[in-house]
């Protein structure tokens, strides 16, 4: 046995010694044998590009379970999908990012851009707000001032706090703040029953009350026709 | 001190959504095809033996898109080679329209046209024939009037927009803002055009109409004198009294 793998040695590291060297011993020294290990040449890349891999099989099962758990799952060039990356990755990202200072150039530009967009959009809001609140309050006030809960006299629990009492003087009448006030319930209106409904009725009542009507879409990057001048009110035609 | 007061005015801001998505700038462009090509470059490659079969019409069109992608992100140098696909049929081709390309059209109703500034939300100003002043839509409330009545007589079949002709929708009952002038109060309402277009009698009192964006409602309120009022109402539409500072917060109330 000791023969044989003599033999192997010797023929693996012929390349590397040179005949003159050769020794005339019939066995290898330990030195030898890690020299021998050390100047051995590399393994040669097994990894193979997964676009142009050639499938075992016809089967696209078999060629998605190749794709997601390949054999080599924990090399660095390996196809899984968790982290793996193309074999040029650092020359693609360089290509791209440049030097680390500018990288962190661009990072901080974006993220002062950002920072200077948000708090446009917060103080535009809070302005919005701010007259929502201002003009709800006046026509409280201008219409009888904050009203309070005062609870009955009478100690029945269902009476408290369900009173309410105005404190200031009314300049117009209440009704226009309680009209404001109004809590919309979309779906208040009882549904329209009958076998002949008026057109117009039925676009009516397909507006809820309280909820953005369907005709109101979002923005989008490319619209197909224009503005709708020939808009009709539905109405019966004679 | 037993004096009627005077009565209430609901106002109304009749507005269009935008059409379409606003303008990204240069930077924000910029910036997205940088982190674009970044994410690329980082990312797993395509099993494509997956998702095409090989040598197929499909898998060639991708190939193809894919090298023109990896060459805008990367640069041919790295892109390498163009695959070699031979004759591809052309896809169906898809008609783009430039992004003013329905405001082009209908220039000749200049500032009465609803296309204008697709990207943006514009406001209808009313002029009136008298004092030449242009002004909100306005509805002084008489008797039994709420509100959202007198602002529905604005905007509803026979009013001053005539709503025969136009499809509005009142956002809400609540007043979103308030302007005061020698005791007269002026609430302010919002609604949204949807559909149609509102036309005004030519035996009333107002002669023209204009649909503006923020900077021209500012820019004409101010030039016929009204600043006031613009200042009493710019915060409706989300123009803060002090302006947001450059940095984005107020140093002040950094600690030093």
């Amino acid at each position: 046995m000791s023969v044989i793998s003599l033999n192997c040695v010797a023929s693996s590291s012929r390349h590397t010694l040179s005949s003159s060297c050769a020794p005339l011993r019939n066995y290898v020294t330990k030195a030898e044998k890690l020299k021998a290990a050390r100047v051995a040449p590399k393994k040669v890349s097994t990894y193979v590009d997964p676009r142009f891999a050639p499938a075992p099989s016809d089967l696209k099962i078999d060629a998605m379970r190749a794709s997601l758990y390949p054999d080599n799952s924990f090399d660095r060039k390996s196809v899984s999908p968790v982290g793996a990356h193309y074999p040029n990755v650092e020359e693609k990202v360089r290509a791209v990012i440049g030097s680390p200072e500018m990288y962190e150039t661009i990072d901080r530009a974006w993220k002062l851009h950002r920072r200077i967009e948000m708090a446009k959009r917060r103080d535009s809001l809070e302005a919005q707000f701010r007259a929502m609140e201002e003009a709800c309050d006046e026509l409280d006030i201008i219409t009888g001032g904050p009203e309070i809960p005062v609870s009955d006299a009478s100690n029945d629990p269902k009476n408290y706090l369900k009173e309410k009492q105005l404190t200031g003087v009314a300049i117009y009448p209440r009704r226009l703040y309680n009209a404001a006030m109004v809590k919309p319930d979309s779906f208040a209106a009882p549904r329209l029953q009958g076998k002949k409904i008026p057109l117009e009725a039925r676009w009516k009542e397909a507006r809820l009350d309280g909820l953005i009507p369907r005709e109101a879409w979002v923005p989008v990057d490319s619209k197909g026709k224009g503005w709708d001048y020939g808009w009709e009110r539905p109405s019966e035609k004679e | 001190s037993s004096s009627i007061p005077p009565p209430l005015r609901a106002s109304l801001i009749l507005s269009r959504h935008p059409l379409i998505r606003r303008t990204p700038s240069t930077l924000e462009l910029t910036y997205h095809a940088h982190s674009s090509a970044l994410r690329r470059a980082i990312s797993n490659p395509v099993p494509e033996n997956v998702y095409f079969s090989k040598g197929s019409l499909a898998h060639r069109r991708f190939q193809k898109a894919e090298y023109e992608r990896e060459k805008e992100a990367f640069g041919a140098a790295i892109a390498g080679t163009p695959p070699a696909v031979g004759d591809i049929p052309p896809e169906r081709p898809l008609e783009i329209l430039e992004r003013d390309h329905w405001a082009k059209l209908d220039a000749e109703r200049g500032e009465r046209s609803l296309e204008r500034h697709p990207d943006q939300e514009i406001f209808c100003l009313i002029k009136e024939k008298e004092s030449k002043k242009w002004e909100f839509p306005t509805r002084t409330l008489k008797e039994n009037d709420s509100l959202h009545t007198a602002a529905e007589q604005i905007t509803g079949v026979g009013g001053i927009l005539d709503g025969q002709t136009m499809d509005t929708w009142l956002v809400t009952k609540k007043p979103v803002g308030l302007t005061q002038k020698d005791g007269q109060r002026t609430f302010y309402l919002r609604s949204h055009i949807l559909g149609g277009e509102p036309k005004l009698s030519s035996s009333g009192p107002w002669s023209d109409l204009a649909w503006l964006n923020l900077s021209e409602l500012e820019e004409r309120l101010k030039a016929q004198g009204d600043e006031p009022l613009w200042d009493g109402v710019k915060a409706i539409f989300g123009v803060p009294k002090i302006p947001t500072s450059e940095l984005g917060f107020d140093e002040a109330s950094l600690e030093v």
